[in-house]
């Protein structure tokens, strides 16, 4: 237990020094220059600024040094629990982070949560009553969600509630009713795709054998279902909801924008337009620990559900 | 409520092989309206009209024009071309690209698997938006680079599922007694594995279609996605977004398309599941 | 036949929705967020904006535009709408000679600590500021500073006429930097409002000064909000949450004009949408290619059409609203005919009968390189393609990004470029003539050179007569026009839109000022 432990922290390390990586070598392949940026102030082309100034920002923000330098400087920092100051702000990229990471987090776990609760029992129905009025409704919306990009159910949600209805404020405060949209956009977005899918892997396993058999057997049919199918469909659905979390995670940067939430995902973006390269490092390193977190739990969840999977030789870390 | 379990077998299957060819035929018309575009348009996609732009719906602007006084429906028709083929040509080279990985690592597990499976980790736990800004900078312009780019992003989903899908099948009895048989590995895979994974995978590549032109556009919105003047539908709404409230054909007209486009083959990606599970 | 239905209802359901948003407009403007102090106003205002400091600290980056903008900061010059100095913090200067400046500041100016404002305490600020920020010293130059009492002497490294203008700009605003305060949070200027508080790119909170030298401000606070999206921040000029908005799209402005609850406040400012030309593509090396682009291009249209009036057109090159702008100039109009005879006369045939002509056997086709993040330039550019294939011009769009355009700026790898430019961000010609017109400039990246332009460029750097440097400017902007070496299709206009009941809140075409101790808000009935 205690050697599997230890691999898989070895495992979670190796990841992320490949994942810093790559977004280091990404951004500084990228073209444009953070120190002109900063003192040009981006997109305005509102002065230019003199080469001189320009090489002391560099050499400020050790940007000066070759690439491989910068990461192993970078990288030794990060080590030691400092991943340097933002670009922009100058305040800690960890202070920063900590002010977004909760919103996204209540954003994403709440949209999450209510993506299963609505996707799970319907696209088990769907799956059951297949071809039937609830499956051809289910599948209307979503064919919507779908289909309607999500700045678009964003600002028709605000337009409706907000401007027309005046139920809600435009300007967030953060508070549960503002919560309530964006999560819901996202929610309606994922279920979408969700239901379809859960609906899809149920239908698989009622045309295994093993359900026929049960069948010709003459167990009973909500036997089949509880004990075989939903046991069965668990595997490709945790799958699923580990790919959604992190679509959620690192993807909801659209919604938060609209409705002011602060979270991550409006950071990542700016942060990205500024070239704030501490800042997006800390981002991406974030993201990518919650996901690993997330997913060794789902990892994890594998074997516990499914004993199949546990007579493999141990849990890896996926 | 499970006793409709064996009901949905009961459908003859004429009719469902009939709802399959319709279905064909529907995307078939897709594809002819796609190409058939420069002969069916009324207008030139590209000839601007500043004096008559913003117009609502009339005989020679059935849809009414753009911003730069274009005719919408000629750009719809046209940029079907971009659209359907852009995200079909995503859809298979991620389906194909990821299935294989998939079921490769799943089935053979070890160092093969930890490999595959480490590489998509990279890609998975990497912030989508950030990663899709990054290459569209590093790559620039153009829609085969965002081809590239949203293959790059997207085949590790199907990648892990086809692994899990697999790893959810390979310890039944019907794989275990063909290896006990003595089939070789490619027949078994062939064979048990495929039919048992393309199902479920080939529902979530149709629902993936109306998502990749909307990620084109995205990506357009970025300054990767398509060279401008082309048409193509995800950037048309993005366009759109300006004009919600001022005008909201500009955006009703290529949602429209795309809902369309979404509906036909997701129903298609149904009965194709369907009939492929009967086999 | 089922799925038929269910397909249709979701159809129609969507497309219910969608048509529902092109129907009322509201018009509301009825706000439960704030409360009255006497009859008639409220205490306090909203304003809303799409942009945001990353801290209240008018030292770093660009910070000082928004705490000047939030009525915390001040300068010792202020613009007026015609982008001219005019004294504010400062009483007077006077220029000893090339290089020397006596600026006399006001007498009755106290931090928002109540301590006053000496010329000590701007020498100090600035020195806090040149520290951080490499800004301001680009601006002035400054090589030595004295103080004695009010008067402040500053010695420059070079003659800089346009010192006063300089001044204007917020990165010199002037910040008591001995308070024991944190200037992130509570900078502690000279404006009629101090900070209250800053929650990071969400809104920040002004209250009043009592003791503003101006006077007492008219309002007891005011809170500026920060919505990223610029459709939803339109909405919450709609809902009447905000009093005034800035950066509403163009796009958007059709909702409130024509509407008396709105009142939609432009003011021309300098950000150009500038053409450029490659003086190293052989076809652009011909005066006749250039002067036929310049024809072909309406700019009339394009700003009020396809940019919605949210620009103006330019007839010169700076802006025509500008005392040495290009209102009277010799420009070229609109001539689509006229363009196809210049180059037909000039040789140039379509032989294959493509459209697009040739001379030497050679395709006259360019490339047009632009970015995406300010809107109107790839509508401007789609609108050029096909405006340059009526004259026989092959145009390719490629419209990147910002960063893919600065790329290109370096390396030269284009034909035309097409870029927003603030030309003159401190209301005086000699920067842009400077960095772009003259041969060599930072910004001439086209690499434009013409011996006339640049000996007039350097008369302007030496001259400190305003009248004589309009003049000056105005001759060189004639000068390229002839050449048709830049095109300058217009000034975008620096919009914002107000609650009708608000007074006092004038948009300035700078983008440096916002709320002044005189705004206020009338309560609605």
């Amino acid at each position: 237990m205690v050697k599997k432990i230890i691999l898989s922290i070895v495992n979670v390390a190796v990841v992320l020094i490949g994942i810093s990586f790559l977004s280091f070598a990404l951004l500084h392949l990228a073209p444009g220059n953070p120190a002109e940026k900063y003192l040009t102030g981006g997109d305005g082309m509102t002065g230019t600024i003199s080469q001189e100034a320009i090489q002391a920002q560099e050499e400020k923000w050790g940007l000066d040094k070759p690439f491989f330098v910068q990461y192993l400087v970078w990288l030794g920092n990060a080590c030691q629990g400092d991943l340097g100051n933002s670009y922009s702000s100058s305040r800690p990229v960890v202070t920063e982070l900590l002010d977004k990471i909760g919103p996204t987090m209540i954003l994403s776990v709440a949209a999450l949560f209510v993506t299963l609760l609505i996707s799970i029992p319907l696209g088990v129905l769907c799956a059951l009553y297949k071809d039937r009025l609830l499956d051809n409704i289910v599948r209307g919306f979503s064919f919507c969600g779908i289909s309607l990009p999500s700045f678009l159910t964003s600002l028709l949600a605000l337009y409706i509630f907000a401007v027309q209805l005046k139920w809600i404020p435009i300007v967030s405060n953060g508070s549960f009713v503002n919560l309530l949209f964006p999560m819901a956009v996202l929610a309606f977005q994922c279920s979408a795709k969700f239901v379809r899918q859960v609906r899809a892997v149920v239908l698989e396993q009622m045309g295994q054998e093993y359900v026929r058999g049960a069948v010709a057997r003459g167990v009973k049919k909500s036997r089949i279902l509880f004990t075989h199918i939903l046991r069965n469909v668990w595997l490709p659905i945790i799958t699923w909801v580990g790919i959604y979390f992190g679509v959620l995670l690192g993807g909801a940067s659209i919604v938060e924008t609209i409705f002011s939430w602060q979270g991550i995902g409006q950071l990542a973006v700016e942060s990205v337009n500024r070239q704030d390269y501490p800042m997006i490092q800390g981002i991406v390193l974030w993201m990518a620990l919650l996901y690993l977190i997330v997913n060794f739990l789902v990892d994890l969840s594998y074997s516990l559900l499914d004993p199949r999977v546990r007579l493999r030789k141990g849990v890896r870390l996926q | 409520m499970s006793y409709l379990i064996l009901r949905r077998r009961s459908r003859p299957k004429k009719r469902r092989q009939m709802t399959l060819y319709v279905l064909m035929g529907l995307i078939a018309t897709l594809f002819l309206v796609a190409i058939l575009a420069p002969v069916i348009a009324p207008n030139d996609p590209y000839q601007t009209d500043i004096m008559n732009q913003q117009q609502g719906p009339s005989a020679k602007y059935p849809f009414g024009t753009d911003h730069l006084g274009r005719c919408v429906l000629s750009r719809i028709l046209y940029g079907a071309t971009t659209s359907l083929f852009s995200s079909l040509g995503i859809i298979t080279i991620v389906f194909l690209v990821g299935s294989v990985l998939g079921i490769l690592a799943g089935y053979f597990g070890g160092v093969l698997d930890t490999i595959i499976m480490r590489i998509t980790t990279i890609l998975q736990a990497f912030p989508r938006l950030i990663l899709a800004i990054a290459l569209a900078g590093v790559l620039g312009v153009g829609i085969g680079n965002t081809i590239l780019a949203l293959c790059v992003i997207y085949w590790t989903e199907y990648a892990r599922i086809a692994r899990s899908l697999v790893l959810s099948i390979k310890e039944r009895t019907y794989i275990k007694s063909a290896r006990v048989c003595g089939e070789n590995h490619t027949t078994i895979i062939v064979k048990h594995v495929i039919p048992n994974v393309f199902p479920s995978l080939i529902v979530t590549a149709t629902l993936d279609i109306g998502t990749m032109i909307m990620e084109v556009a995205a990506l357009s919105y970025l300054g990767l996605g398509v060279k401008a003047p082309m048409s193509e539908w995800g950037s048309m709404m993005n366009l759109g977004k300006q004009y919600l409230q001022t005008n909201p054909w500009l955006i009703v007209v290529p949602g429209v398309a795309i809902f369309i486009t979404v509906i036909i083959f997701n129903l298609f990606g149904d009965k194709l599941r369907d009939a492929l599970d009967l086999q | 036949m089922k799925k038929i239905i269910a397909v249709g209802l979701a159809v129609t359901a969507f497309a219910g929705v969608l048509a529902g948003c092109g129907g009322g407009e509201a018009s509301s403007t009825g706000s439960a967020l704030s409360g009255s102090t006497q009859a008639g106003t409220k205490s306090t205002m909203v304003f809303a904006d799409s942009q945001a400091p990353t801290n209240l600290d008018p030292a770093e980056g660009w910070n000082s535009w928004y705490t000047s903008r939030y009525g915390i900061t001040e300068t010792l010059f202020k613009l007026d709408k015609n982008l001219s100095a005019q004294s504010w913090l400062a009483e007077k200067a006077e220029a000893v000679d090339n290089t020397t400046w006596k600026i006399t500041l006001r007498d009755d100016v106290t931090f928002q600590n109540g301590k006053k404002m000496t010329a000590q305490s701007v020498i100090d600020s600035w020195k806090r500021t040149m520290e951080r920020n490499a800004r301001l010293n680009e601006l002035l130059f400054i090589d030595a500073m004295t103080a004695d009492g009010q008067v402040l002497t500053i010695k420059t490294t070079k003659p800089v006429p346009s010192f006063l203008s300089n001044l204007c700009e917020p990165v010199t605003g002037i910040l008591d930097v001995s308070a024991d305060t944190d200037p992130a949070l509570q900078p502690i200027g000279t404006g009629p409002y101090m900070a209250k508080s800053y929650e990071v790119k969400k809104q920040c909170v002004v209250e009043r000064y009592d003791n503003y030298w101006g006077g007492k401000p008219a309002l007891e606070g005011a809170t500026f909000h920060i919505i990223a999206d610029t459709s939803a921040l339109a909405m919450a000029q709609q809902t009447g949450e905000s009093d005034v908005s800035l950066t509403i799209p163009s796009t958007s402005l059709s909702l409130f004009e024509n509407d008396s609850n709105y009142v939609v406040d432009g003011a021309v400012g300098s950000r150009g949408q500038v053409v450029y030309m490659n003086f190293e593509n052989e076809f652009l090396k011909d005066r006749n290619v250039r002067k036929a682009i310049s024809m072909a291009i309406d700019k009339e249209s394009y700003a009020n059409i396809l940019n919605k009036g949210a620009s103006v057109p330019a007839n010169g090159l700076f802006p025509d609203s500008v005392a040495f702008g290009g209102k009277d100039l010799e420009g070229d109009s609109f001539d689509t005919a006229g363009a196809k005879k210049l180059l037909t006369d000039a040789g140039y045939t379509d032989t294959d009968g493509d459209g697009i002509l040739e001379k030497d056997g050679k395709k006259l086709s360019l490339s047009l390189s632009t970015y995406s993040t300010k809107a109107e330039l790839p509508i401007f550019s789609e609108a050029m393609k096909s405006a340059f294939q009526e004259v026989g011009i092959g145009l390719e769009l490629d419209i990147g990004t910002y960063d893919t355009v600065v790329e290109k700026q370096k390396n030269g790898n284009f034909d035309l470029m097409m870029i927003s430019f603030t030309m003159c961000p401190t209301g005086d010609p000699q920067y842009f003539a400077d960095i772009a017109f003259k041969t060599g400039g930072s910004a001439n990246y086209g690499k434009y050179s013409n011996a006339e332009v640049d000996a007039l460029i350097d008369q302007l750097d030496q001259e400190f007569d305003v009248a004589k440097r309009n003049t000056l400017s105005q001759e060189i902007q004639q000068k390229i026009l002839d050449d048709a070496g830049f095109v300058v299709i217009g000034h975008a206009k620096f919009t914002n839109v107000l609650n009708s009941k608000v007074k006092n809140c004038e948009t300035n075409p700078s983008e440096y000022y916002l709320i002044n101790y005189q705004t206020t808000v009338e309560e609605s009935r």
